[in-house]
């Protein structure tokens, strides 16, 4: 166990390391002048520009710069966005809203998802899984970018239920559009828990368990469960991930000030050091996020070890 | 903004008889909390510091925590605020004598407050945004070096002198008789001594927390620091010696997107939307009623010819080009009336503005442009440049259809990925055809909108339009005894635009803006800004 998790954090450097370079890598690349985007379409003076450049070193080679930011991101410095302000505070405003909101998405999706596909499993074919089945392809067809300013309008607006916008990020406001969230992936995690879980009903152990009756109760919640369990751990620690890279679309109609509100203005400033920060950070989540799942599976399945 | 008073009166009978009254402005019967607290939507400001703030969020901020030398009265005319008076006798030196007044810390305001902050701003390696605004004043040149890694040879502007602790005067590097049109912007406001690391240093350095929580000279104080990504509160300085505004405090909460603002407004939850979503023009109406308002911003907008390419040289292809678009019908289809058809070059904003001054040469006469397209030569095939990132593409191609129709030519948009790509193959003399161009005034004077766009040596003459004329009655405008003499030299100047025409006006921009149910007297300055002294919250 020590020697794998040794192997996968030396992997970790590697991959953190190859990431950022990447990225690095691509933003100079676009070529795009960071000063102007800054400026918008006013002309910015010949004094103003040349300053800019000697401060944040515009003017340096590649691999100089690169290895600068390097060095100072390993010392935990993510620098200064293109307009002055600490990235490192940024990221710590930023990262606990976004992380509230991932895990009021992840609930919605356990609670909905993962129990309404253990239900359409139990009584395949019945109305229920008819209809359910339905309703996620439904939801499934529709895109943030029309879910979450209609869920807006309807709930917000319409229906005055929620708080409209989350400038403040506390809990309340935060519900809605983390239930938007949540919905997207409802529909594949309760496929999923479904196929998984009737799959399991049809193996072998179940029908000894039966016949050595037990209740049904604990034939379902102990052995089928723990034994579906596993494909779903995998999407949802996966989803985790990817739903604390913040949600671009959803933070943006909510005016959340998380993770993707953020990428999305620097990306839009063109501010390179703001966005290889954002993006190292999410590597490193993501990282972190899919050792977890990893070592769930031991957890899950007795039958899996790690040597 | 004569004419947005006018469109109110207007608007007021018309609402009643619809019946549409439910969601009214409050009228003038209903009374007011001079206590209330009124929100208005902005974005995250770049910078909150008076050299450095170019963008309207930022300058929002600062005109609840500044008050500014001069304002602009109904006539775009500036007036003294925080000056007790602004006199020159040969446009060349100005002496500005203060009325008394405090910062928000206690501090007096007082000839060093300005001759810091404008010190300050323009000194080259501080690289403030609004340090151009001092060009115009003596020794700018010597805090700009044109090598911007040598050391600036001065380390103030030597035209700034402070004569006693409330007059200093101002010496100009050339006469320019609208400068009094200048102070009314964000960068000549003061700053208190409490800004820098220490006031009697030179060069100044900026206390590093001081943007945070700016101190001003204004009728609203900061309440707290500015909390980044989330809000700004400004509460009612109780000391503020000039005209007190009739609300207790604003809350500028800070958007990124704007649907989510206009949203907010929708819920009631925001008072003030200084620019709805393009998106939410086409139901405006009907969400907000009459508390969705227009009012004439500084915005231009314009198609450039490259006069130094043959095919565009002759003035009278230019003016067919110009005849053969109908403006009206693509402010309507395209920008659902959220801008206004220019006939002018010089925008309503401005004192001195005319109406059609641009004459037949703007007027839609599709018969007679192909007339003349065909006798003057003018080329087969057209092309429009524009920056991809602007959502300019619909207008473009719309202005192209209507030349492929009118003038039985070929015309394509050609799209560039930023406005600064666009420009820099103008500037290689690359083909890029005609071009768009966009124009905000720095400050509202009509010298803003010929100097810098058409004289020879313009800042932003991109077109090499050179008329030798021009720029000479450009200059004695500059040079004249009064501000009615200038204006009469700037029409004249104007006049030779509509000869030549190197540019086609297309638009002039609007502010379109809304309010909740719980404001009334909302009103948009010149610089795209609510009007703080004139907003009420309905109690």
């Amino acid at each position: 166990m020590f020697r794998y998790l040794v192997r996968r954090f030396l992997q970790m450097i590697l991959v953190f390391i190859a990431t950022t370079f990447i990225v690095y890598a691509l933003m100079y690349a676009t070529g795009g002048d960071p000063i102007q985007a800054l400026a918008g379409e006013r002309p910015v003076s010949p004094t103003q520009r040349a300053q800019l450049v000697k401060e944040y070193g515009l003017d340096q080679p590649f691999w100089k710069r690169y290895l600068d930011y390097l060095n100072d991101l390993l010392h935990g410095d993510f620098g200064q966005t293109l307009t002055g302000r600490s990235i490192n505070d940024i990221i710590a405003e930023s990262l606990p809203t976004t992380a509230k909101l991932a895990v009021i998405a992840i609930l919605t999706t356990i609670l909905v998802g993962v129990t309404a596909g253990i239900i359409a499993a139990i009584r395949r074919g019945g109305i229920f899984d008819n209809s359910t089945l339905i309703l996620t392809l439904i939801i499934i067809g529709v895109p943030t970018v029309v879910l979450a300013p209609v869920a807006q309008l309807v709930f917000t607006i319409k229906l005055p239920w929620f708080p409209t916008t989350a400038g403040e990020g506390n809990l309340y406001a935060l519900l809605l559009p983390g239930i938007v969230l949540g919905a997207l992936s409802v529909a594949t995690a309760m496929r999923l828990t479904r196929t998984s879980f009737s799959e399991n009903q049809r193996s072998d152990y179940v029908r000894t368990a039966r016949s050595k009756g037990l209740p049904t109760r604990r034939v379902v919640g102990v052995h089928i469960l723990r034994n579906s369990l596993i494909p779903i751990v995998t999407f949802l620690g996966i989803e985790l991930g990817a739903l604390m890279a913040g949600a671009i679309v959803t933070e943006g109609v909510f005016n959340i000030n998380g993770v993707g509100f953020q990428l999305a203005r620097a990306l839009r400033t063109e501010d390179t050091p703001l966005v290889v920060g954002i993006v190292s950070v999410l590597v490193i989540i993501f990282l972190v996020a899919s050792l977890v799942v990893d070592l769930l599976y031991a957890v899950l399945d007795p039958r899996i070890r790690y040597e | 903004m004569q004419v947005r008073r006018l469109a109110a009166w207007a608007a007021l009978p018309l609402t009643v008889a619809l019946g549409l009254s439910a969601c009214g402005t409050g009228g003038d019967s209903g009374s007011t909390n001079p206590d209330g607290v009124v929100s208005i939507g902005i974005a995250e400001p770049q910078h909150l510091l008076p050299g450095n703030t170019n963008e309207t969020s930022g300058s929002q901020v600062l005109a609840a925590l500044y008050s500014p030398l001069v304002d602009f009265d109904e006539a775009n005319k500036p007036y003294e605020v925080a000056a007790e008076s602004i006199t020159t006798t040969d446009n060349k030196t100005w002496t500005v004598k203060l009325k008394d007044g405090t910062f928000h810390n206690g501090e007096p305001v007082n000839a060093d407050s300005y001759l810091n902050s404008w010190n300050y701003a323009a000194y080259g390696p501080n690289k403030q945004d609004n340090g151009f605004f001092f060009e115009r004043v003596e020794g700018y040149k010597d805090l700009n070096p044109s090598d911007a890694n040598a050391t600036p040879s001065a380390k103030t502007l030597s035209g700034l002198k402070k004569v006693d602790d409330k007059t200093f005067t101002i010496t100009l590097s050339e006469p320019f008789s609208e400068f009094k049109a200048l102070l009314g912007y964000t960068a000549f406001y003061p700053l208190p001594k409490a800004a820098f690391e220490d006031p009697a240093a030179s060069p100044l350095v900026l206390k590093k927390d001081f943007e945070q929580a700016p101190i001003g000279n204004g009728p609203f104080k900061m309440k707290g620091a500015w909390q980044h990504d989330s809000k700004i509160e400004v509460e009612r300085f109780a000391d503020f010696k000039g005209a007190a505004p009739k609300i207790g405090g604003v809350t500028f909460p800070i958007y990124q997107n704007s649907q989510a603002e206009y949203a907010d407004l929708q819920a009631n939850n925001l008072d003030v939307v200084k620019t709805i979503p393009t998106e939410a023009l086409s139901t405006v109406q009907g969400d907000l009623g009459d508390r969705f308002q227009q009012s004439p911003a500084s915005t231009f907008q314009f198609l450039a010819f490259p006069t130094f390419d043959p095919r565009f040289s002759k003035p009278e292809v230019r003016k067919a080009i110009s005849q053969a678009i109908d403006r009206e019908e693509i402010v309507n289809a395209v920008f659902q009336g959220s801008q206004k058809a220019a006939y002018s070059f010089v925008s309503p904003v401005v004192a001195g503005y005319r109406d059609k001054s641009c004459g037949a040469a703007c007027d839609f006469k599709p018969a007679e442009a192909k007339a003349a397209y065909a006798a003057a030569g003018g080329p087969k095939s057209l092309n429009i440049s524009y920056n991809a990132d602007g959502g300019h593409k619909q207008w473009v191609d719309a202005t192209c259809n209507q030349l492929k129709a009118n003038l039985g030519v070929e015309c394509v948009g050609t799209p560039e990925a930023k406005f600064a790509d666009l420009l820099q193959n103008v500037e290689d003399k690359k083909d890029v055809g005609m071009f768009r161009m966009g124009w905000v005034m720095d400050y509202p004077s009509m010298e803003n909108y010929l100097n810098p766009l058409y004289s020879t040596n313009g800042s932003s003459n991109y077109y090499g339009y050179s008329n030798a004329e021009f720029d000479n009655l450009v200059k004695q405008g500059s040079a004249a005894a009064t501000s009615d003499e200038a204006i009469k030299k700037y029409q004249q100047a104007e006049d030779l635009l509509a000869r030549d025409m190197p540019v086609l006006p297309l638009r002039f921009g609007q502010n379109n803006f809304g309010h909740s149910t719980k404001v009334k007297n909302v009103s948009m300055d010149l610089f795209n800004r609510v009007d703080l002294n004139k907003i009420e919250v309905v109690s």
